[in-house]
């Protein structure tokens, strides 16, 4: 019986991810990824959960034997289960789009460019040299193990860490939005040769072919081409955070939104629910709905999971929670709209440092984690350990992913779980050099070519005066405009960025931003001049600036 | 899985670059020629190589003409720009692993004494444009030593003929063959079972023994 329901369980999970692929025409390895993916989801608390329901249906006794299959799986779907396990293979599309092929080598499928993987391998030096001197400096441990009585007061005051002032004016941030931009715009390709014919040099910026200050030829898409992806920005369409705002009185177009976002969560699909935040989710439905678009489930397994977190974070002490303490101390105390957010954003990150699943994202990203050894075993291969336990390490303004989270989900546990999703799909490609379509490298050179063909005066202008416009976007995209929009506006973007799975919006937006304060700049003589007049974006509305870069005539 | 076999060795001389006489310019064209010494001509299964900033690929084979009872060669295209970069200006595909499969030839390439790939790179972007790491893989022959060893193939005749091997082995002290075989099955599935039924949701741990006090990261 248990194998029948075993081999239904896979059939069905076969049927999806065929299903999905057939939407999706870049994936040809098919074979691989249903493979893959029924790999994954072997074993999974799913898996025993399907099992142990067609066991119970294949028990009833209206069941009968001649039809056992057909009704077992009839009843499933009835049940519910098929719907679960669609979300699961929806959920893991995400993480097995590139399948592993054992002929290529592991570091070049995780980043085809040489030059890049040296990039990003030089640049995990730099971090790892700067923690170990900070540890030296400091003469701290990278891990140590908590007494007891200090483990039994930090679960005292859990729920207010924000209240201990521990003095950490020693520490600093690893490395900045600013430091990693330095070294995104030295990255050179050792066999570019640029169109005057004569190597390329540093010193003299004009003989560089490309205007701006990312230097690398990636590919990024056109205009045209941009309109496709983001096809439902078009302007027939009514969105939220347009059509809803009380300039324009459309109580239609708001309740019908709202009966759409209730059916959508009735049905708990995700990929219906990740359908309907392309145009944006109401308010008070948000939470629930990228919830079910994230795939995210937070059953009695996941709060154990959360709660033995927990316990690793009260038994040993990391240098990174000192970071993580004083970035949230820097960024989000510092901020009017989340200041008030700071405990749990220390329970979340804390749990995140020690959460070994994210490990995961690492086989698909052109990253490495950190690697160290147990006290006393250096060099011993069963004594290695990554460091820390999530491979992350955090760098100035990393709170900011998750504030904005805050605004939506008042449990930590649902807080945490989907934090993780949306750092796993989209953040991590962030702050990780690589040349993925939408690694950070691609959306500074978006930007800077699509505001080359949009106003080259301005790029120009920007440019004579000593400012590249790269080094005023460039930290927006970093925190995914985390701390520079006002909430409802920043919660109205990633809508779309979860929706369309897709952080291109990224670079679009911030060209849109320039272009709308383009009067302003084309007058300004000065860097400080520059800084000054997009320094506060809180005012700006998202969906109509992105549109107008997508959709003007 | 793998039909093809190991690569075969080949000599692949180093990328000749189209020119004009002396005078080096950028002509866009290399060829890379390859000649299989010392062996009779082959049936290629798949060859796979990696790009090093070529746009677009022809192959054209030697073919022996054995087969229509002529003496000599031709060469035919087997293949007609083959797109390894999708946007020569642009990065994508220029670093990539390629396999070529039989079927991604406009010809089959049986019988074939020599290659030559015209490689491509219309963007005058890039310092140089060649390939890398080529293998060429010949189909699989029917290979003498994979088929059924000799001891196996003994036992076989022995039970088909008069000598009653069972009998004999039962004298010897041994149990019987196709018993044995039954049990092996069995402990084959159960093997198999347990390796599928391991769950493979991580526990979560990251210390060792209990510990995780770390001093410094590790560089290598």
């Amino acid at each position: 019986m248990l194998r029948c329901c075993n081999k239904h369980f896979f059939r069905l999970a076969l049927i999806f991810v065929k299903f999905w692929l057939r939407m999706d025409s870049k994936l040809d390895n098919v074979a691989k990824t249903i493979d893959d993916i029924v790999k994954q989801l072997n074993g999974t608390t799913l898996h025993t959960q399907l099992k142990r329901a067609a066991q119970h249906e294949g028990e009833k006794s209206s069941v009968q034997l001649s039809s056992l299959k057909s009704d077992v799986i009839q009843s499933l779907k009835l049940s519910g289960w098929e719907k679960l396990l669609r979300n699961e293979v929806f959920r893991k599309m995400h993480s097995v789009q590139n399948t592993l092929d054992q002929a290529i080598p592991f570091e070049c499928q995780k980043e085809p460019l040489m030059y890049m993987r040296k990039a990003q391998a030089n640049w995990e030096r730099r971090i790892l040299k700067s923690m170990n001197s900070m540890c030296t400096e400091l003469s701290i441990p990278l891990s140590r193990k908590r007494p007891a009585d200090e483990q039994r007061d930090l679960l005292h005051k859990w729920n207010e860490m924000g209240t201990d002032e521990p003095d950490l004016s020693h520490f600093r941030p690893v490395y900045a939005p600013k430091d990693f931009l330095e070294v995104i715009t030295s990255i050179r390709n050792p066999n570019y040769c640029s169109l005057t014919g004569s190597e390329i040099d540093d010193r003299s910026l004009n003989f560089e072919s490309h205007w701006g200050l990312i230097q690398v030829s990636l590919q990024v898409p056109s205009l045209a081409e941009l309109r496709e992806i983001f096809a439902e920005f078009s302007l027939s369409n009514a969105h939220v955070g347009l059509d809803d705002s009380p300039d324009f009185p459309s109580d239609m177009f708001q309740n019908e939104r709202n009966k759409l976002a209730k059916r959508v969560i009735d049905e708990k699909r995700s990929p219906i629910a990740q359908y309907f935040c392309r145009r944006g989710c109401p308010s008070g439905f948000r939470a629930d709905l990228w919830q079910i678009a994230l795939g995210v489930t937070v059953g009695h397994l996941d709060v154990l999971k959360y709660e033995q977190m927990k316990g690793y974070v009260l038994q040993h002490d990391l240098l990174v929670d000192s970071l993580i303490y004083k970035d949230v101390k820097l960024t989000s105390v510092n901020d009017d709209y989340y200041f008030v957010f700071e405990d749990y954003l220390y329970q979340v990150l804390l749990i995140f440092s020690r959460d070994t699943s994210v490990l995961e994202l690492f086989s698909r990203s052109s990253a490495t984690p950190p690697k160290s050894y147990i006290r006393g075993k250096l060099g011993l291969e069963e004594f290695a350990v990554v460091y820390p336990p999530n491979g992350v390490i955090p760098f100035h303004g990393f709170s900011m992913y998750v504030t904005p989270l805050c605004y939506l989900y008042s449990e930590p546990v649902r807080l945490y779980y989907v934090f993780r999703e949306f750092y796993v799909r989209f953040f991590h490609r962030l702050h990780v050099i690589s040349s993925h379509p939408q690694g950070i490298v691609t959306l500074c050179l978006l930007f800077e070519s699509l505001l080359q063909s949009f106003h080259p005066t301005l790029f120009r202008h920007l440019q004579d005066i000593g400012c590249q416009p790269l080094k005023i976007a460039f930290k927006w995209l970093v925190r995914a405009f985390s701390g520079y929009l006002s909430t409802d506006q920043l919660l109205l973007l990633w809508d779309r960025i979860l929706g369309f799975n897709n952080l291109l919006l990224l670079p679009v937006l911030a060209v849109a931003i320039f272009l709308f304060r383009q009067t302003n700049l084309l007058l300004v003589t000065n860097v400080a001049g520059v800084e000054a007049s997009l320094s506060d974006l809180s005012t700006l509305q998202v969906i109509p600036l992105l549109q107008s870069v997508l959709f003007h005539s | 899985m793998n039909d093809a076999e190991s690569p075969l060795s080949c000599t692949i001389r180093p990328t000749k670059y189209l020119s004009i006489g002396e005078s080096m310019f950028h002509s866009g064209c290399g060829v890379i020629e390859i000649l299989f010494p010392n062996m009779r001509p082959i049936d290629i299964e798949k060859i796979s190589f990696v790009n090093n900033y070529t746009a677009a690929l022809s192959i054209k084979m030697k073919i022996a003409k054995s087969a229509s009872n002529q003496t000599g060669h031709t060469w035919v295209t087997g293949l007609k720009n083959y797109q390894l970069m999708p946007k020569p200006h642009c990065e994508t595909g220029s670093q990539s692993y390629f396999h070529l499969m039989s079927s991604d030839f406009c010809k089959q390439p049986n019988e074939v004494c020599a290659l030559r790939f015209i490689l491509r790179q219309p963007s005058p972007n890039w310092k140089t444009f060649t390939l890398e790491e080529i293998y060429v893989h010949a189909k699989k022959t029917k290979d003498p030593t994979n088929e059924n060893p000799k001891w196996l193939e003994s036992v076989e005749n022995l039970s088909a003929s008069e000598m009653k091997p069972r009998d004999q082995a039962e004298l010897k002290g041994l149990p019987d063959t196709e018993q044995v075989s039954e049990k092996m099955q069995e402990i084959l599935q159960l093997a198999e079972k347990t390796v599928l039924s391991a769950p493979n949701v991580e526990l979560g741990r990251f210390d060792i023994d209990g510990s995780y006090e770390i001093n410094l990261l590790s560089y290598t």
